[in-house]
């Protein structure tokens, strides 16, 4: 999997390519978010248009960076969620606890709002 | 006309990789629609990634066996560990307000939701785990 890390303002934004599904993809994932965390930022957007489809442990990794963010006064919010990823969260009703964005730029702009 | 695929690996990481493209080209040959292989690659990793973590605790002298049996209706998996099995009923449930922001537990949840038939029998010598999906 690969990660593209861009920066818009205080907001971090994570484009994610691949898919993710428990192996090294998911932990330069995890090591990521907590390099972000480790380096006090608080607003995270993640973007997974590329992403086709992830398993329990690529949502077990987001809850994670989540809940550390939340913690911490900050958030994880997800952008342009595939089809399958959708059903994922639907089924696992994580998309009740995500803050869902179809675009990149709503997910940034939610954290001036 | 039934094909019989069987594949054998040690409890490493990687054996959730390897499982994955097993089941990639397998339905891509098969030519499943796009969303039933999705289904079907996603159950694989859950259902391997149980086996080499929560069946045989990372043991690489411990091995997870994978089978395809493949007919003109339906692809039925089987994912076996050599643990020690577990007790089912004690396993929490991933939708109670409690658990929803833990970082694991909610495989078995996406297994029985993307696959149209699940069967769990743990055991003494391991657990297995039997998954089927119309093509």
């Amino acid at each position: 999997m690969q990660i593209q890390h861009d920066v818009s303002g205080d907001v971090a934004v994570l484009h994610l390519q691949g898919k993710i599904m428990g192996g090294p993809d998911a932990t330069s994932l995890h090591e990521k978010l907590h390099e972000l965390i480790d380096n006090g930022t608080l607003s995270v957007v993640v973007d997974l248009q590329g992403v086709a489809w992830m398993n329990s442990s690529g949502l077990g990794i987001l809850i994670g960076g989540l809940s550390a963010l939340r913690k911490s006064g900050g958030d994880l919010r997800l952008a342009r969620v595939t089809e399958k990823i959708e059903e994922v969260l639907k089924i696992t009703k994580l998309d009740r606890v995500f803050d869902i964005y179809s675009n990149t730029e709503d997910a940034v702009a939610s954290y001036k709002s | 006309m039934k094909t019989d695929i069987e594949k054998r690996y040690r409890s490493r990481q990687d054996a959730v990789v390897k499982a994955e493209r097993l089941a990639d080209k397998i339905t891509k040959k098969l030519q499943m629609s796009e969303t039933v292989r999705m289904d079907v690659c996603i159950a694989v990793t859950e259902a391997v990634i149980n086996a080499i973590q929560h069946g045989n605790h990372m043991r690489v002298d411990k091995y997870v066996t994978i089978r395809f049996e493949i007919n003109d209706r339906t692809i039925r998996i089987t994912v076996r560990d050599q643990g020690e099995g577990f007790d089912l009923g004690a396993v929490e449930n991933p939708l109670l307000p409690e658990n929803l922001t833990k970082p694991n537990g909610r495989g078995l949840l996406i297994v029985r939701s993307l696959m149209d038939d699940v069967e769990v029998s743990p055991s003494a010598t391991g657990t297995e785990v039997v998954m089927v999906k119309k093509r």
